[in-house]
C-alpha cells in the first residue's frame, strides 16, 4: 500500500494557526490547524502513519496513543477523499 | 445570474406605475454588467465593505442572511462611506476596496429605518424585500479607493458571541473564510483570489462580531480603526 504523498500541485499557505492548502483543479480550499499541518508536512510519500502518530505523541506526550492513531487514520482518510493525496 | 430578458423588457417598457420596478431591473443590470468588468481587475468577494474618511475600511464578509447588509446600512448611517453591501471589490496588489455601484438588498426593511436615512423601494429581485440606496453624501467619490484595516464576519444569530465584543480570529482560519467567500469564476482568477485573500489574513486583524445590538456592533467597528 503506498505511504500517503501530498500531491504537488496543492497551493499551500502558511500561517501562524495552520495551513490553508488549495486544489487549483478543484478550487476547493482547506484549513489544517497546527496538528493537521504536521500530519500534512509528514505525508512526503516516505513516511507511513505509524511513524505519524509516534512523531505526534513525542511532540505532545500527555496525548493518548489509541485516540492519535485513530484520528491520524480518520485526517488521512479526509485528505485522500478530498483529493489532496496522490499516489 | 444574468436579469431575465424577456421580464427585464416587459418592465422597460412598461408604463408608470412600475418605476420602481423598472428601476430595479436597471440596477440589477448594470450591477451584473459592472461585476463582470471588475472581475478582471479585481479580486471580488460576498462582502459588505465600508470606510471611515481618512481611517480606512473594513470588510464584511458573509453568507445571505448573516446580516452584512443590515450591519453595512447601520455602519453608513453613522458616518462610514457605503463601498458595497454585499459585493466588495479589493485590489489583489494594494489591497484597497473600490466601490461597487448598486443598491442595498434586504430581505425585509431596514432595522432602524429612520436613522439609516435611506431611500427605499420593494425590491424586484426579492418579493419581500427592500432595495435601499444610499445618499450621495454616504458614497465614495468616483475612483475612490481605501485599505483595508479589518475584516469583521458579521453575525446576528450567533448567540454563542458576546455582544459587545469582537472576538479575534486566527489569520489562517481568516484566510479559509474569506477563500470561502470569493466570487471567482474560473481557475486563473480562483488563485489570484486564494493568494491575495491570505495576504490580507495576515496584514489585517479579523474578527467575529455580534451584530444583534448594532450600536454596540457599530462603536466595536469604530474602535478598530481607532
Amino acid at each position: 500500500m503506498p505511504l500517503p504523498a501530498r500531491r504537488k500541485d496543492i497551493l499551500s499557505e502558511e500561517f501562524e494557526d495552520g495551513l490553508v492548502l488549495c486544489d487549483p483543479i478543484t478550487e476547493q480550499v482547506v484549513y489544517l490547524n497546527a496538528t493537521g499541518a504536521a500530519i500534512w508536512e509528514m505525508c512526503d510519500g516516505e513516511t507511513d502513519p505509524g511513524d505519524m502518530v509516534r512523531e505526534l505523541v513525542s511532540l505532545f506526550p500527555e496525548a493518548d496513543e489509541e485516540k492519535v492513531k485513530r484520528e491520524v487514520v480518520a485526517f488521512l482518510a479526509d485528505l485522500q477523499a478530498r483529493g489532496f493525496l496522490g499516489s | 445570474m444574468p436579469f431575465p430578458r424577456e421580464k427585464l423588457e416587459k418592465i422597460l417598457s412598461s408604463p408608470s406605475p412600475v418605476g420602481n420596478l423598472r428601476w430595479s431591473a436597471l440596477e440589477w443590470e448594470v450591477l451584473r454588467l459592472w461585476q463582470e468588468a471588475l472581475e478582471g481587475r479585481f479580486v471580488l468577494l460576498h462582502a459588505g465593505a465600508v470606510s471611515l474618511p481618512g481611517r480606512g475600511a473594513v470588510l464584511l464578509p458573509g453568507r445571505t442572511g448573516t446580516g452584512k447588509t443590515t450591519f453595512t446600512l447601520a455602519l453608513v448611517s453613522r458616518g462610514w462611506t457605503y463601498f458595497s453591501d454585499d459585493c466588495a471589490a479589493l485590489d489583489p496588489d494594494t489591497l484597497d476596496i473600490r466601490p461597487v455601484p448598486g443598491a442595498a438588498h434586504l430581505r425585509g426593511t431596514p432595522r432602524g429605518r429612520g436613522r439609516i436615512s435611506l431611500r427605499t423601494l420593494p425590491s424586484e429581485t426579492s418579493p419581500t424585500g427592500t432595495s435601499a440606496f444610499p445618499r450621495r453624501r454616504h458614497l465614495p467619490l468616483p475612483g475612490e479607493s481605501s485599505p483595508v484595516r479589518a475584516i469583521l464576519f458579521p453575525a446576528h444569530d450567533r448567540e454563542d458571541l458576546p455582544p459587545g465584543e469582537a472576538v479575534p480570529l486566527a489569520p489562517g482560519m481568516a484566510a479559509y473564510e474569506l477563500a470561502f467567500h470569493s466570487m471567482a469564476r474560473g481557475q486563473q482568477s480562483f488563485l489570484r483570489d486564494f493568494r491575495a485573500v491570505c495576504r490580507l489574513a495576515r496584514s489585517v486583524p479579523a474578527f467575529r462580531l455580534s451584530t444583534r445590538d448594532l450600536d454596540r456592533a457599530s462603536l466595536l467597528a469604530r474602535d478598530l480603526l481607532a
